[in-house]
């Protein structure tokens, strides 16, 4: 398989895809140059410079308040700086920084190699304090992830998977999911985060859910 | 010296959701180990932040992958959370056409010992070893008491090898606890390492509340302006505290033994070309 660096270059250079969450890729005399997506019109000069994955790091920690992200595709990536990396390998590097394991999941879907998981996996191979989830119904599944999972509060990721076998979700938009039709095609001017399955926040979410419920 | 150019490293560690300095160790630990150009590929992941475990394995490209817990000891999430995010057979397991390597947690490494007694004695310099206790301060937990027998193992080892007057594992969550450090202590100076990963929730925030040195959890770390003011004067003693032993640079060392350690045990499973999935 050509290498996630090698894709990456294909996605933007030929393919155009010039947005990955809330961050915006444009080509500037000193290569590329990333940015916040509502700084696409700021000068260079009102903006402070970054080069490498380090910065990237400490870019995607904090929010505009240097309040912690735990979850790297919240949408309260902080504005005011760009990034300059010196290569593409650089510019793969600070991107999984920035979202973590997004290159690879969108490489794996292209190339047809990547299984979703249904919710109803994921919580049943739970333990310990997390094993409750277990007990979650379709429709309490349904109700947790349309909050939890919400792109304008909490999540930029569009979910691949299901609830359960042939049980889609209901309570979430187009914006959280991945259009029909050839994967090529798709979102032409962005390279999507993928949510692949049920992440840990969202088990911790089910938990609470599953607890604050009357008991029984 | 490690010379593996066709095979990756990954290194799992917990990270939090409410404490930003917890992956902080494991992200450096692994760029001092892609600096030193050991391995083709080194990534991270973890169980409370990203990469996730699920996703970590579509990250690297090698066939050889090397899986190296930064955990303080075997317990709950090296025995069953790990292998199961990771779908791991045991220390081998041949899926997709790759072999995964899964190493022992970098707490049971035998040179955990002299790292421990290095930032003992950084953290206060020209104490008289002989008018001090050293106290190791653990989780403890009543779900596993592996990561409990990690602290006291470090105890015993230390206390064999050194002149401080005392050597104490002590815990958060059960006796000897580190609450009552000044009860179970006797001497003018303690110095206090705890037993931890990264300078997180426990290490940072709890901890310096469980010791009076802090009345309430702080902000955590990279937040604050001020770090650490040794020595604390408590209870008429010298109290210094040290920053979490996983933060000890020389970890990336210790992450490094482990792959070797793999190698030592399961010389089969070296360079051998893997079977088809």
């Amino acid at each position: 398989m050509r290498s996630i660096t090698d894709h990456l270059q294909q996605w933007v250079e030929v393919e155009g895809r010039c947005r990955i969450g809330q961050i915006c890729l444009l080509k500037s005399e000193d290569g590329w140059d990333l940015r916040h997506e509502e700084d696409t019109d700021c000068a260079n000069e009102t903006l402070k410079t970054y080069w490498d994955e380090m910065d990237a790091m400490e870019l995607a920690r904090w929010d505009e308040n240097h309040e912690y992200r735990p979850l790297k595709s919240a949408p309260n990536l902080a504005r005011g700086w760009r990034l300059i990396p010196a290569d593409w390998s650089q510019i793969r590097a600070a991107l999984d920084r920035f979202y973590p394991a997004a290159l690879a999941n969108y490489r794996a879907w292209r190339c047809g190699q990547l299984r979703a998981v249904t919710l109803r996996e994921t919580v049943s191979r739970q333990t310990g304090m997390y094993r409750i989830t277990g007990k979650l119904t379709v429709e309490q599944a349904d109700d947790l992830v349309g909050c939890a999972c919400e792109p304008e509060k909490h999540c930029l990721r569009r979910i691949l998977w299901e609830l359960e076998d042939g049980k889609a979700i209901t309570t979430l938009g187009e914006a959280k999911a991945m259009p029909p039709g050839p994967r090529d095609l798709a979102l032409p001017l962005e390279i999507p985060i993928l949510c692949v399955e049920m992440c840990n926040l969202l088990v911790a979410a089910g938990r609470k859910y599953i607890k604050s419920l009357p008991q029984e | 010296m490690i010379d593996k150019p066709d095979s990756a490293l990954v290194i799992v560690g917990h990270g939090s959701t409410e404490n930003p300095d917890s992956a902080t160790p494991n992200l450096l630990h692994a760029l001092e180990i892609e600096r030193q150009g050991c391995f083709a590929e080194v990534v991270t992941c973890f169980w409370k932040e990203e990469p996730s475990m699920r996703e970590v394995l579509r990250m690297v490209d090698s066939r050889e992958v090397y899986i190296v817990p930064n955990f303080i000891s075997e317990g709950y999430f090296t025995q069953t959370v790990i292998p199961r995010e990771l779908e791991l057979d045991g220390p081998l397991t041949y899926k997709n056409g790759r072999v995964l390597k899964y190493c022992e947690p970098v707490g049971n490494h035998p040179h955990m010992t002299p790292l421990l007694l290095k930032r003992a004695s950084e953290t206060a310099p020209g104490v008289p070893p002989e008018e001090c206790s050293l106290l190791i301060v653990g989780h403890g937990t009543s779900l596993n008491d592996n990561s409990a027998k990690a602290a006291k193992l470090q105890a015993e080892r230390i206390q064999q090898s050194t002149g401080y007057a005392a050597v104490l594992n002590t815990y958060m969550e059960e006796p000897p606890l580190i609450t009552d450090w000044h009860k179970i202590t006797n001497t003018p100076y303690v110095v206090v390492v705890p037993f931890f990963i990264s300078d997180g929730l426990h290490s940072y925030q709890d901890i310096p509340v469980m010791l009076g040195i802090e009345s309430e959890p702080t902000a955590a770390a990279s937040q604050r302006e001020i770090f650490r003011n040794n020595p604390y004067r408590q209870h008429g003693r010298e109290l210094y505290y040290a920053s979490a032993i996983g933060t000890e640079p020389g970890f990336a060392g210790l992450i490094l033994d482990q792959v070797m350690q793999f190698d030592a045990t399961y010389p089969d499973s070296v360079q051998q070309e893997t079977p088809s999935a």
